[in-house]
């Protein structure tokens, strides 16, 4: 009887557990979700400094309750397209995600403006200066640091006043290749040296003109100002965990696969942050972040380039979604020491094979723009508009016909066979299998062998893609000429192999001469004839120019017109301002 | 507890295996860590360094060496990608992951046993037909498909649920807010595959001899089921219960990428595109673990049901 009695109470206990997690369910919904409603600022939650979480993940509104007195100021969440934080030391950081955090917290001497990244204006320096040319063939730039800017507190460090020690060390953290990943780009930067606590001269081995110069001592990659008493006190190791700089924002928490997390700094030199922090959330899905604007659990997102996502998107009650100029063009580099590509006609029947409308059509045309040239115009000037590259002889179009009757030309009747290796990244995938369709068209079958994207950046330097695909955003014609048609960056055989996958350095004194050009004027022309070489020798064709897309909610405010990005996501500044 | 001693000493072989496995396994993977971490424009200059800097040139047998002495420290060392130390990286995603496992489990047993009792008790009736259609669409809907539909039902269109993070475990109300979605997404699998194995089970019992038997004494149908039906058959849905939680285990990975949950299997994910092979080894051996420890709970409460294995018969 007993027994029995117990066994009733367990078959009952069953069934009041499922009733109460059901229960408990409902509630926790209706607890939340009306908060939300009543006061979205006042989700309830421990400070962070009585954050006892033993996996030490903070309440998603921590930095919230921190302003909710002042009523103002919000935490804004932007949804980044990245799985995970890579490196946050601003001399590592290199992809998008991590270049939109570190971003944040740092400021260089110059900066790009945030409205043109091709345009320069002065930053932690008062003014632009001018580079002098000395009689010993150096060139020298000085700088007049601005007085007042504050480093970030940081773990092991006050808050202290930036000087040109700190100035003089960021640079020699950014040459040094153990500490840094873009110490490549300073060998021709024979010193820096402070003069009192607010003037820095850098001297260059050779003369270089005012925007590739200032490209090494702006607001990214090396670029970026360190703190040193913090870098000194922490570690480099630990400075990258908890990166210490000036900007607008200081880094606060990383929570791991889940988010970055940055507070204001008030004492900002531009002037108190409109936001009361960024938490940079980690999102790969589109659907998900689409659907977390939409709910307004974030309040920006990066949009992929996709125009019918944007278009979708733009429609929802609210919300806006857009795409800017970015700095990136798509397109397919010719191995010109292939046995059949190695052929002038051969290449010039791929080209005229490739119809750039279906290229384009893959996201949409608005967000992807035709080019004219490798080099786009909106990385600035040195592009090739359509007037001058019809006048420059360079103007390919779609002419499947002409192409089969250049294979004929070339002793390929009956076309030939080729195999790549493509990458199962979207876009790259798509404009393979374009181009798969296309040149089957025109008579040439080529087979792909579709991998990982990583594995295929392994694959394609180690030489192994007749024709390669490429979507390369850079923030100047000369870092995209050098990198991917001069042949010193040529893969396996350069004495500095990159990313030139052609075989060809046809263009090498061009963009020597680009590099040595002191004139900006000039420098633009030496990039106009480089690319017009490219063209001309059918060593590579843009398929198109990427614009970055970007969507957010009504409540949030840019402070600023969006323009040309770099960073592979728009900015968010002092000027930003959240209302829920 | 001299079996449970016993469970624990022949897994260690295994893992010993499974780790070096796993580690040869990462590096016959084609692709270039530092080319992951330091972008796709970095110097060769710059990435020899990173390599050197790395350990990434020192001899195979070398870098296994420090991995497994590492490993029996309880290190599992820097992340390539980040320069973070792994260590404090994955202890801070297991417990999400795990979470997320057991409750999908929990979903799964709550709806799935009594939706399989209900269907058994009256085979090819509305209710059974009803039970069979819910278990086949959960086999049949992926589960990221799953939580995208949930996500819009009960996030955007009702606004009940949170579409983003995981809550934290110092806040159970707010931790199950964010738990919630995900767990009935990846908890439907869970409740199809319950539902069906509870079903069979209890069709099967019910018509064994001794069931038949009670029914002629004239036992009421309830205690028929729940006594003489039911406990037998949740044996091999408790057995079930213990494979498919490993299975779950693997499965959460798009889920947690879905509801942007931190969680193993998507820091796993991202490992493998960064080719951060620290990071990846790392995890794939706390995997190895939690599935290791996983059988060896399963084997134990295994013996705790059925005395024959104890006995070892």
């Amino acid at each position: 009887m007993r027994r029995r009695e117990l066994r009733r109470k367990s078959s009952r206990g069953f069934g009041v557990t499922a009733v109460l997690l059901a229960l408990a369910m409902v509630l926790a919904a209706c607890d939340a979700a009306d908060e939300v409603a009543e006061d979205p600022d006042a989700i309830p939650g421990d400070d962070d400094t009585d954050d006892t979480d033993d996996t030490d993940v903070p309440d998603d509104d921590d930095a919230d309750d921190d302003v909710a007195d002042d009523g103002e100021r919000h935490v804004m969440r932007y949804a980044s397209f990245a799985g995970d934080a890579g490196q946050i030391d601003p001399h590592f950081a290199s992809a998008g995600q991590d270049r939109l955090i570190v971003g944040r917290m740092f400021n260089g001497l110059v900066r790009m403006a945030p409205e043109n990244f091709a345009e320069f204006e002065p930053d932690l320096a008062v003014e632009l200066p001018s580079g002098e040319v000395q009689d010993d063939g150096t060139q020298t730039w000085e700088f007049e640091l601005r007085e007042g800017v504050m480093c970030h507190e940081g773990p092991e460090t006050d808050a202290y006043e930036f000087t040109a020690a700190d100035a003089v060390y960021s640079l020699e953290k950014a040459m040094d290749s153990e500490r840094s990943g873009y110490a490549g780009n300073y060998g021709n930067f024979a010193s820096v040296e402070a003069d009192g606590d607010y003037n820095v001269t850098i001297t260059l081995e050779e003369p270089r003109s005012p925007s590739l110069f200032f490209a090494n001592v702006a607001d990214f990659a090396g670029g970026y100002m360190v703190c040193s008493e913090a870098v000194e006190a922490m570690g480099d190791e630990d400075f990258g965990n908890h990166p210490v700089g000036t900007g607008p924002f200081k880094f606060q928490d990383y929570v791991p696969g889940e988010r970055v997390e940055m507070v204001a700094n008030d004492d900002y030199w531009r002037g108190e942050p409109g936001l009361a922090g960024i938490d940079v959330m980690f999102m790969p899905d589109d659907s998900s972040r689409e659907l977390a604007l939409i709910n307004r659990d974030v309040d920006a997102i990066f949009a992929p380039r996709d125009m019918s996502f944007i278009e979708r998107v733009d429609q929802e009650d609210g919300i806006t979604a857009t795409y800017t100029p970015f700095g990136g063009s798509g397109f397919f580099a010719f191995d010109t020491e292939h046995e059949i590509l190695g052929d002038e006609l051969v290449r010039e029947a791929i080209i005229l094979g490739i119809d750039e409308g279906a290229h384009i059509a893959l996201s949409g045309e608005g967000i992807i723009q035709p080019g004219y040239s490798i080099g786009v115009p909106d990385m600035g000037p040195g592009g090739l508009t359509e007037e001058e590259a019809e006048e420059r002889g360079v103007l390919y179009g779609f002419d499947p016909e002409r192409a089969q009757e250049l294979l004929a030309e070339a002793g390929y009747p009956d076309g030939f066979e080729l195999e790549l290796t493509a990458s199962e990244h979207e876009e790259y995938l798509g404009n393979y299998e374009i181009l798969q369709a296309e040149m089957n068209d025109i008579g040439i079958d080529i087979t792909l062998d579709v991998v990982d994207h990583s594995t295929m950046h392994a694959t394609i330097r180690e030489g192994a893609n007749a024709i390669v695909y490429y979507f390369a955003p850079r923030p100047s014609h000369q870092d995209l000429l050098h990198e991917f048609f001069h042949s010193d960056s040529q893969v396996v055989t350069g004495e500095n192999p990159i990313t030139n996958f052609t075989n060809w350095g046809g263009a090498d004194e061009l963009i020597e001469a680009a590099a040595n050009e002191t004139d900006d004027d000039a420098q633009v022309e030496l990039w106009k004839d480089a690319y017009t070489a490219i063209a001309e020798e059918k060593v590579a064709h843009l398929v198109y120019s990427g614009g970055l897309g970007v969507a957010w909610h009504d409540g949030f405010d840019w402070g600023r017109e969006l323009g040309a990005e770099i960073e592979s996501s728009h900015a968010v500044d002092e000027r930003a301002t959240l209302t829920r | 507890m001299a079996y449970v001693l016993t469970r624990i000493v022949s897994a260690i072989p295994t893992l010993f295996v499974v780790v070096t496995i796993i580690f040869f396994v990462i590096r016959a993977t084609p692709g270039d860590p530092a080319l992951a971490a330091l972008g796709d424009n970095a110097s060769a200059a710059a990435l020899d360094t990173f390599r050197q800097r790395m350990g990434l040139y020192d001899p195979l047998w070398l870098q296994y060496w420090n991995f497994i002495s590492d490993l029996a420290q309880g290190n599992l060392g820097v992340s390539l990608a980040s320069g973070r130390g792994v260590n404090a990286q994955i202890a801070a995603v297991v417990p999400h992951t795990i979470q997320l496992t057991f409750s999908a489990i929990l979903v799964g047993m709550v709806i799935g046993i009594p939706l399989g009792v209900a269907c058994a008790r009256k085979p090819n009736s509305p209710v059974d037909y009803f039970g069979r259609l819910i278990s086949l669409a959960g086999l049949s809907f992926p589960s990221f498909f799953l939580a995208i539909i949930l996500m819009y039902i009960f996030a955007v269109t009702l606004g009940l649920f949170p579409t983003v993070g995981a809550g934290p475990f110092n806040d159970p109300a707010r931790n199950l807010y964010h738990l919630i979605l995900p767990a009935l997404s990846l908890g439907a699998i869970a409740t199809a595959y319950i539902t069906r194995v509870t079903r069979s089970t209890v069709l099967n019992t019910l018509s064994e001899d001794y069931v038949r038997t009670a029914k002629a004494k004239g036992a009421p149908a309830k205690r028929v089921m729940f006594r003489h039906a039911l406990r037998p058959a949740l044996v091999p849905v408790v057995s079930l219960v213990g494979v498919f939680s490993v299975s779950l285990l693997g499965g959460s990975v798009m889920t947690e990428i879905v509801f942007a949950r931190p969680g193993l299997g998507r820091t796993m994910v991202q490992a493998t595109l960064q080719r951060d092979y620290t990071l990846l080894q790392s995890c794939m051996v706390v995997f190895a673990v939690i599935v290791i420890v996983m059988n060896l709970i399963t084997d134990i409460l295994y013996g705790l049901l059925d005395p024959q294995v104890r006995a070892g018969r």
